[in-house]
């Protein structure tokens, strides 16, 4: 394999590492900690926290985060990572729709970029794949 | 005579490190996000934060001096990410981000605090390490000042 080929292939499991941590990390406080201040958070989208209990919604988040998370480390979906941006784009929104500090969206701004730096590193890959192999 | 094709490129003489060039939307999504990184981290530090006060301690820094480091250490760390994201991202400075994004979630993890908050932070180092990366690795001080 090229070596720049190999640059890029490293560079795609550090990323992958990235996404799986961003959201393994994140759904575990929804899923095994059952964080307080995640009522805030589906307060904000009008879902009210005897809701949240009854139906388990924090835990449920939570374990599709995980498995999202899981899965962007193992195989690494076009479409998934797609949908894993918006989701964090949108659940880190709701930080500050919750009434905490502006800083808390901007300060994960690495988790938010996290899968669609993989989306496209991936794709630049082949590409570069693609072109070294014509030659 | 006409002179001959030019021979194609061979694969050896292709670039050997995954260049800026060639990944110009990468390059700019990286930059935006190590500088946002810092500045967002930056903040709670220059408005000063309770929950930093335990990290302090972890260096055997006591409460009354964290409250005055803490403006300082987020004023580096504001500056750190105006410099990546405004004037240019040095390598030097990307490795000093990919250090202390790694120090700053492993001190939560010594203050106490549950390990996914490790986990859910491994994007502040990555995410900078990643950048140095693309960027390729600096063969002189120069490129490393640049």
């Amino acid at each position: 394999m090229h070596q720049a080929v190999t640059g890029f292939v490293r560079l795609e499991w550090l990323l992958r590492l990235a996404v799986a941590g961003a959201f393994v990390g994140h759904g575990a406080y929804g899923a095994v900690l059952a964080k307080a201040s995640w009522f805030g958070y589906f307060a904000a989208l009008g879902i009210p926290e005897s809701v949240v209990s009854a139906h388990g919604l924090m835990t449920l988040v939570g374990i599709a985060e995980i498995v999202a998370g899981v899965m962007s480390l193992v195989r690494p979906v076009p479409v998934l990572l797609l949908l894993m941006a918006g989701w964090k784009i949108f659940s880190e929104l709701l930080r500050p729709i919750a009434g905490e500090p502006g800083w808390e969206f901007v300060e994960r701004a690495s988790n938010m970029v996290a899968p669609m730096a993989l989306l496209v590193l991936s794709r630049e890959r082949d590409r570069f794949a693609s072109y070294v192999l014509r030659y | 005579m006409a002179a001959p094709p030019a021979a194609p490129a061979r694969a050896e003489q292709l670039p050997r490190t995954v260049s800026v060039a060639d990944v110009g939307l990468l390059y700019w999504m990286l930059r935006v996000a190590c500088a946002a990184e810092f500045v967002g981290h930056g903040a709670f530090g220059i408005m000063t934060k309770a929950a930093w006060v335990p990290y302090f301690g972890v260096v055997g820094i006591p409460p009354e001096a964290a409250w005055v480091l803490m403006p300082v250490v987020g004023t580096i760390d504001v500056t750190i990410g105006l410099l990546v994201g405004i004037v240019r991202p040095m390598r030097v400075v990307l490795l000093y981000m990919v250090v202390w994004g790694f120090l700053t979630a492993t001190v939560r993890l010594l203050a106490g605090e549950p390990i996914w908050e490790f986990v859910e932070r491994i994007p502040n180092w990555a995410i900078p390490l990643v950048f140095l990366g693309v960027r390729g690795r600096g063969r002189s001080r120069h490129d490393w000042l640049s």
